[in-house]
C-alpha cells in the first residue's frame, strides 16, 4: 500500500481466507482484492474458497466473497460462479441480492454473450420490494443497453422507469435516502441515463419522457445544490439525446444560460458541456452566449479551456472557420498544453480544413502552416491525403501555380524542413516544373540535392526528393546528377539505390529530353491474357 | 463506471487505493504518480475535474487529503463529485470527526466502508444509516469471534 512489493504476503493473505474465524477471513478476503494482480495464477487457490464461502449461512462470509469475486474474476473461471451467484439473486438478506447483481454485472462486462442468460433474472429484480436492489439492478440495464442490439428488447421497460422516477421526485422512498434536500440524487441521474438511451432516435418512446423530464428539471433546479445541479446536468444529457421537441429544447436552453453565467466553475464547465450538446441541435443558442464562450477560452483554467476548445470545433461553419483554425494554431504554438491535446487539435484542424476551406488557396496556406508549426504531430496520411487534393487541382492553372510557388518559398526560406512538407514540396515540385520560372529552377535543384544529405526520419524521403530531381532533371544529365548517382547507388537504402539506377538510366540512355504527359489508360479489359488462363 | 478511487496526502502518499478496473502493478504505479503530480498543489478555485488520458478525474481536497476519482468520460461529472462527498460524510459518521489519522490507523475500515458504498465501480447504497448499520453488524461480529479467540487462546 505505501508503495512496496507485497508479494511475499499473497499466499498468506490467501491463507487466512481457509482460516474458520470470519475476521480473519474478511482481512484475507480484502487483502487479496487490492493487492493480487488480476492474472496471478494464485487465483485458482481461492476458487474453491469462495465457492465454499458463497454458500455459507454466515451472511457476512457471502458478503465479503462477493466484494472480493467483484473484482478478482477473470474470464477464464466466472462459468464455475454463474450457477452459485444466479440462486443468491433470491438471498434473503438484501445486502447479498445487491452485490450479487453487480457480480452479475460484471460478469456480463467480461463476457458480452451472457447478456440473454442474465436479462430476466435482472427483470425480476427490478420488481423487488426492496428499493436499493432495484437502483442496483439499474445500472446492470445500462450496462445492458449500451449495446444497441438489446435495445428494442426493453422498450416496454420506458413506462415502468418513468414510474420509479415519478415516485422519487414525489418523495415516495424512505427518508434516509435524502442526501442535501436531494431525494437519492443517484438513482435519479441513473434512471435519466437510462431513459436517454431508450429515448434516442426514437419519437414514441421519446414522447412518453418529455413531461416526466420537464418536472425532474424544475424541483432539481430549485434547490441550488450541487446535486441538484448534477440531476440538472443529467437531464440536459437526456434531453439532448432523444428525438427532440421544441418546448423542453427550449428550458434546456434557458439552464445552460444560467449555468454559463454562474460564478463557480464546476458549473461554467457544466455549461459549455451542455452548449456542446445543444449546438448539436441548433446552433443558434451558441450564437447568444459568444461573449461568456470567449471569456472562458481566455480563462486560467485548462479544463475549462479545453472544453471551450471543443465548443468551438463542434461549433465551426464556413463563416467562422479562419477564425476557429488560427485560434487553434495559437494553441499549438503555445506551450502549455500536453502532447495528447496538441495532437487532438492537430486533428480536428485537418477535418475541419478539408470540410469546410473556403478556397483551395486558404487551404494550402494552412496545411503549411500545420507542418510548420505541428510537425512531430501529423499523422503520416496526411500527405497522402494532400497530394490526392493536389492531383485533382491538376486542371486548375491558377491553384497550381499558386501551391508551386507556395512549396518553392518552403524551399527556399527554411533550414530544417520536417519530414512531411518535405514530402510533399519535392512531389509538387517535379510534377509541375514547368510552372516554375526556369531561373529558379537551378537554385531549387541545388537545395533539393542538398537536402538529400541531411538526416530524416523517414526513410521514404529521400526517395521522394530523387524522384522529383529526376522529374526536374527530364533525362538531362547534369553534374548534380551524375554526383548524386554516384554517392547513392551504393546507399544502404535500397529503395535509394533503386531510384539511384532509374536515375542513371533516364539520364544515359535517353538522347533527347523527356517529355511526361500524363496519360493514364487504365485497362480493365484483360482480354489479351486470356490465352494464359487455364 | 469508475475505474479507482484514490486517497493521496499532501505530501504526494497514497493512504488508499481501490481499483475498479484491472491495471497491472507497473501501470498503477505509473498512474499515481501522473496523478499526484496532476492534483497536488492544485489551486481550489479551478474546476474540481481534469482530463487524462481517455478519463475524467474528479479531485477534491477534504482538510489535507485529496480524494481522486477516475471515471468514464461519458459519466456524470458533477454526481461523481458526490460519490466523494458521501464517502467523506460517511468516513465522518463512522469515525466521529474523521481526520487524517484515523484513515492511517484504520484503513481496513475505511476500505470496508468503501466496499458497502461501491462495488465494480458503481454506487450500491446510497442511504448513509443502511451502510453504517452493516458496518456497525459487521463490527459486533467481529468483535465477537476476536473476544472468542482470545479466551480460547488463554
Amino acid at each position: 500500500m505505501f508503495g512496496c512489493d507485497a508479494s511475499f504476503a499473497y499466499i498468506h493473505a490467501i491463507n487466512s481466507i481457509n482460516c474458520g474465524n470470519v475476521v480473519c477471513k474478511g482481512v484475507g478476503y480484502l487483502t487479496c482484492a487490492l493487492c493480487l494482480p488480476s492474472e496471478s495464477p494464485l487465483l485458482i487457490l481461492l476458487v474453491a474458497n469462495l465457492q465454499k464461502d458463497l454458500q455459507s449461512t454466515n451472511y457476512l462470509e457471502v458478503s465479503s466473497a462477493l466484494t472480493a469475486l467483484s473484482k478478482l474474476v477473470n474470464i477464464g473461471f466466472l462459468h464455475a460462479f454463474s450457477d452459485q451467484i444466479i440462486k443468491l439473486l433470491s438471498h434473503g438478506v438484501e445486502i447479498i441480492r445487491k452485490k450479487a447483481i453487480i457480480v452479475l454485472n460484471r460478469f456480463m462486462k467480461l463476457n458480452p454473450s451472457l447478456i440473454q442468460d442474465f436479462s430476466n433474472h435482472f427483470r425480476r429484480t427490478l420488481c423487488d420490494i426492496y428499493d436499493t436492489v432495484m437502483a442496483v439492478t439499474l445500472n446492470s440495464f445500462a450496462q445492458i443497453l449500451s449495446d444497441e442490439n438489446q435495445l428494442p428488447i426493453y422498450k416496454d421497460l420506458i413506462s415502468s422507469f418513468v414510474v420509479i422516477l415519478k415516485q422519487i421526485i414525489d418523495h415516495r422512498h424512505h427518508r434516509h435516502f435524502d442526501y442535501h434536500r436531494m431525494h437519492r440524487p443517484w438513482l435519479q441521474t441513473k434512471l435519466l441515463e437510462i431513459l436517454g438511451i431508450l429515448g434516442e432516435n426514437d419519437k414514441r418512446a421519446s414522447e412518453q419522457m418529455y413531461e416526466i423530464l420537464s418536472e425532474v428539471m424544475r424541483r432539481a433546479d430549485d434547490t441550488g445544490v450541487n446535486a441538484g445541479y448534477a440531476i440538472v446536468y443529467q437531464c440536459l444529457k437526456t434531453i439532448t439525446k432523444i428525438y427532440p421537441n421544441q418546448t423542453i429544447i427550449e428550458n434546456a436552453a434557458h439552464l445552460v444560460s444560467r449555468l454559463l453565467t454562474a460564478e463557480k466553475k464546476n458549473l461554467k464547465h457544466t455549461g459549455i458541456t451542455g452548449l456542446i450538446s445543444i449546438v448539436k441541435i441548433n446552433p443558434i443558442y451558441a450564437i447568444k452566449h459568444q461573449l461568456v464562450v470567449v471569456d472562458c477560452l481566455e480563462d486560467s483554467d485548462d479544463t475549462l479551456k479545453r472544453k471551450t476548445l471543443t465548443l468551438l470545433y463542434k461549433m465551426t461553419n464556413t463563416t467562422n472557420v479562419t477564425v476557429i483554425i488560427d485560434k487553434f494554431t495559437g494553441i499549438i504554438k503555445s506551450a502549455s498544453f500536453d502532447i495528447h491535446f496538441k495532437q487532438e487539435i492537430d486533428g480536428k484542424i485537418t477535418e475541419l480544413a478539408e470540410k469546410f476551406a473556403p478556397d483551395s488557396k486558404w487551404y494550402i496556406q494552412t496545411m503549411n502552416t500545420m507542418f510548420e508549426v505541428a510537425s512531430e504531430l501529423i499523422k503520416p496520411n496526411i500527405v497522402n491525403g494532400l497530394i490526392k487534393l493536389i492531383e485533382e487541382w491538376r486542371e486548375d492553372d491558377d491553384i497550381i501555380e499558386f501551391t508551386v510557388t507556395e512549396y518553392s518559398k518552403i524551399l527556399q526560406m527554411n533550414e530544417n524542413i520536417p519530414d512531411c512538407p518535405m514530402q510533399v514540396a519535392p512531389w509538387v515540385i517535379g510534377e509541375f516544373s514547368e510552372y516554375l520560372q526556369s531561373e529558379s529552377i537551378g537554385s531549387i535543384m541545388d537545395l533539393l540535392c542538398k537536402s538529400l544529405f541531411k538526416s530524416f526520419d523517414d526513410p521514404t524521403t529521400k526517395g521522394w526528393i530523387f524522384t522529383a530531381l529526376q522529374k526536374i532533371s527530364k533525362g538531362v544529365p547534369s553534374d548534380q546528377c551524375r554526383d548524386l548517382i554516384s554517392r547513392f547507388s551504393t546507399s544502404r537504402n535500397e529503395d535509394l539505390q533503386q531510384r539511384c539506377y532509374e536515375l542513371a538510366g533516364t539520364c544515359t540512355k535517353l538522347p533527347i529530353q523527356l517529355n511526361f504527359k500524363r496519360n493514364f489508360n487504365i485497362i480493365t479489359n484483360f482480354k489479351f491474357l486470356e490465352s494464359y488462363e487455364q | 463506471m469508475i475505474h479507482f478511487i484514490l486517497l493521496i496526502s499532501r505530501h504526494g502518499k497514497i493512504r488508499c487505493s481501490k481499483y475498479f478496473s484491472t491495471y497491472s502493478n507497473k501501470e498503477r504505479e505509473k498512474l499515481q504518480k501522473e496523478i499526484k503530480g496532476l492534483t497536488i498543489g492544485r489551486n481550489s478555485k479551478l474546476c474540481n475535474f481534469l482530463e487524462y488520458k481517455e478519463m475524467i478525474l474528479v479531485a477534491k481536497r477534504y482538510a489535507s487529503l485529496y480524494f481522486v476519482l477516475g471515471q468514464d468520460k461519458e459519466e456524470n461529472e458533477l454526481i461523481s463529485l458526490e460519490v466523494l462527498q458521501f464517502f467523506v460524510e460517511i468516513l465522518d459518521k463512522y469515525f466521529k470527526n474523521v481526520c487524517e489519522l484515523d484513515i492511517i490507523f484504520n484503513f481496513h475500515k475505511a476500505y470496508y466502508l468503501l466496499d458497502e458504498m461501491l462495488v465494480a465501480g458503481h454506487i450500491i447504497e446510497t442511504s448513509k444509516k443502511q451502510i453504517l448499520r452493516v458496518i456497525a453488524n459487521q463490527d459486533e461480529i467481529m468483535e465477537d469471534a476476536l473476544v472468542e479467540t482470545e479466551t480460547r487462546s488463554s
